[in-house]
């Protein structure tokens, strides 16, 4: 009787055991498949919420004006007329003039030789 | 879809460039982890105005103009190349950024050679990328000057 009790106790320890190891398993499984997708889809390269990759506080400031100032949306223009295609234009230009605040993004200066103290030879 | 190859083949460097890349390692990993950082400002600034011209702009245009039952296929088409343009502007960048990762990754001290063979392939990729950046405001263009030629047939 004594045995079967200790029996009984024994393989509940075993299971409990078991469930704590596949458990983990089971989430070191999922993490990693996350991880690799959020590595491989390229997500990685636009989270700015890594450490060391928070925006700076002048960016913000930029965020929060282009928040006040309303996003213009031309599917909210009701009839397709002169002046709405005006609009448009106007507005489309604006954003082209946003997208030139970089003149060259990704210069190649920052990659080069000399200003990594290489020498040219 | 397009994408570029980019060349791993490069010649032999010198003592010279070896010793320099060891000694200054410590500095040019930091300017790289810099780089990083610069570049993921950059690349969601203008990811995000990028979506928003196809987004807030071109699609809902063509999508008026196809109900109010008005044929302009060269606008359809610059809407085509344009989300052709953007999507290859993202692959271009994941690829960019994964060879800047490994460049990062590498100690320079012990393998100056591998380290600026994979400096060179990285620079390749910034190239791309900025040809990508080139390509998609040279489709925005087209696109004002497309609109304008309706605006004058309304």
């Amino acid at each position: 009787m004594q045995e079967e009790k200790t029996r009984k106790v024994t393989s509940g320890g075993r299971n409990l055991i078991l469930l704590g190891v596949l458990s983990t398993v089971v989430a070191v499984t999922t993490t990693g498949v996350s991880l690799a997708i959020y590595h491989n889809s390229g997500d990685i390269y636009l989270d700015r919420s890594r450490p060391g990759f928070l925006p700076d506080e002048e960016e913000v400031e930029q965020k929060d004006e282009d928040e006040q100032g309303g996003v213009y949306n031309f599917s909210k223009v009701e009839k397709l007329t002169a002046e709405s295609l005006t609009e448009y234009l106007e507005k489309l230009e604006s954003e082209i003039e946003a997208i030139n605040v970089y003149e060259k993004p990704f210069d190649m200066e920052i990659l080069s030789d000399d200003h990594f103290g290489i020498p040219i030879e | 879809m397009f994408f570029c190859q980019v060349s791993t083949g490069v010649s032999a460097i010198s003592e010279g460039q070896k010793t320099a890349i060891s000694e200054n390692c410590i500095l040019i990993r930091e300017s790289l982890k810099k780089t990083q950082q610069l570049d993921a400002g950059k690349r969601v600034y203008l990811g995000v105005r990028f979506e928003r011209i196809l987004t807030n702009f071109i699609v809902p245009l063509n999508v008026k103009l196809v109900e109010s039952n008005i044929s302009n296929p060269a606008l359809l088409e610059n809407q085509s190349n344009y989300a052709e343009a953007k999507e290859v502007f993202r692959n271009n960048y994941i690829k960019y950024q994964q060879a800047l990762e490994e460049l990062v990754g590498l100690d320079c001290r012990i393998e100056p050679e591998t380290f600026y063979k994979k400096l060179v392939v990285a620079r390749e990729r910034r190239k791309i990328v900025g040809q990508d950046i080139e390509n998609i405001k040279k489709l925005a263009l087209k696109n004002i000057e497309l609109v304008t030629k309706l605006r004058g047939e309304l």
